[in-house]
């Protein structure tokens, strides 16, 4: 089972009014590695048009974010202790990867919107 | 019955190497006068509790100000400012509180600032003990985090100064600086300044946060807090001078206080002002006391 139900995500996502201003049109492939899982978020001019498995090179992604399972654990805690609390410092402070592409720092408030949203639907069971 | 603050603002004119700056500031009580400094790439809004706060107001005149290209400070009029690249330097921070407690006839204020502001408190009373009866860096040290300052000016402004990024992700990527405990009203409040600053300012004024503030031991060593106190408050969600960076300091200074404030990030002042200020007001205080004395 993975550590994140991705699908959840990605259904309060494609409603979530901030992170749907904030990833407006955004194109390509953001890739997560979360522990031992591997999920990728396709954008097709800011729309979620597809959630798949490691299909797409890392080369081919516009953003890719990877992270042991001890880093989501703690990023997604409800209150992370300090520096989990989020992407950012997690990768400056504990070593996370984030890719530091243009479009990494461009989405980076879609991003950050993204975790809250993980973060929900990680301390509900699967539902946000 | 019309709420309002009890907050006036300003504008005053300050000449530093030659170069006039139209300058604002926001201001209220009356006594011992506290002189406010912001965080990199923000303005003196971050102050707007503090200035409410009767319990601050009461004896001591604070005063909140934006630097010159941040908030309502607009570049020098009649300045090619356009044509140089905007960098944030050691002796421009220290000339302008300086030369603001000059112009406005402050009798040695107290100086407190956060971050950058933070780091500030630090390099006046190293180097103008006499001007100031005391600092408070909030979230300042030595140096800032060394994580952040091997990213170089080059990947500061890849991030913060970079065409294809608009300023929304310099509001997001505070983040980073922020405890999860502080309420999400002040978060935004905090993000919404910081997308509001100037073209390149905040990748700027990381110049000085991240190079030129670098105090040496020996210099850390040499404040002398009996001319000039200082005061040290870190936040333990900062990861950008976080407590261990802060205690390097203050283990150096002798004579100086320093709190580590539980629960509260790199903003502290608008993160969470009812938090903070449980922090603050025994310092101002002390400060108080010692004028009395």
């Amino acid at each position: 089972m993975p550590l994140v139900d991705m699908e959840a995500v990605r259904a309060v996502a494609v409603s979530d009014p901030e992170f749907r201003r904030e990833t407006r049109y955004l194109n390509g492939a953001v890739k997560l590695k979360v522990a031992d899982d591997t999920h990728v978020l396709h954008f097709k001019d800011g729309s979620i048009s597809d959630l798949t498995g490691d299909d797409t090179p890392d080369e081919q992604c516009k953003i890719v974010i990877k992270g042991t399972r001890e880093h989501w654990v703690n990023l997604l805690a409800e209150k992370p202790k300090p520096f989990y609390q989020c992407l950012q410092s997690t990768a400056v402070k504990h070593g996370l990867s984030i890719s530091d592409t243009n479009e990494t720092f461009a989405y980076l408030p879609g991003l950050n919107r993204m975790t809250v949203l993980m973060r929900q639907v990680f301390n509900s069971g699967g539902k946000a | 019955m019309i709420k309002r603050d009890p907050i006036t603002g300003s504008y005053v004119y300050l000449n530093i190497d030659g170069v006039e700056y139209r300058v604002y500031y926001e201001e209220a009580g009356q006594g011992i006068p506290l002189l406010l400094g912001h965080t990199a790439g923000s303005d003196g809004r971050q102050y707007r509790h503090l200035l409410c706060d009767a319990e601050v107001t009461r004896d001591f005149r604070a005063i909140a100000f934006d630097l010159p290209f941040h908030g309502k400070s607009l570049p020098p009029h009649g300045e090619k400012w356009w044509t140089k690249e905007y960098n944030m330097t050691k002796k421009f921070m220290m000339d302008f509180p300086n030369a603001l407690a000059a112009a406005l006839s402050l009798e040695r204020p107290v100086y407190m600032g956060s971050s950058m502001g933070g780091h500030l408190a630090v390099d006046l009373a190293s180097n103008y003990p006499d001007k100031y009866r005391a600092t408070i860096a909030v979230e300042g040290a030595l140096r800032s985090a060394a994580e952040y300052v091997d990213v170089g000016m080059a990947g500061i402004r890849k991030e913060f100064d970079n065409p294809n990024v608009n300023r929304t992700s310099i509001g997001a990527a505070m983040l980073l600086n922020i405890s999860p405990y502080s309420p999400e009203a002040n978060v935004r409040e905090i993000q919404w300044e910081y997308s509001c600053g100037g073209p390149g300012i905040f990748a700027g004024d990381l110049y000085y946060y991240y190079y030129d503030h670098d105090v040496s031991a020996e210099e850390a060593r040499a404040i002398d807090t009996k001319k000039c106190m200082l005061y040290m408050l870190t936040g333990d969600y900062d990861p950008n001078t976080s407590p261990a960076e802060t205690k390097q300091l203050a283990d150096l200074v002798k004579g100086s206080k320093f709190w580590v404030m539980k629960n509260l990030g790199h903003f502290p002042v608008t993160e969470d002002y009812t938090e903070f200020r449980k922090y603050l007001l025994p310092i101002l205080s002390e400060i108080k006391g010692q004028r009395a004395a």
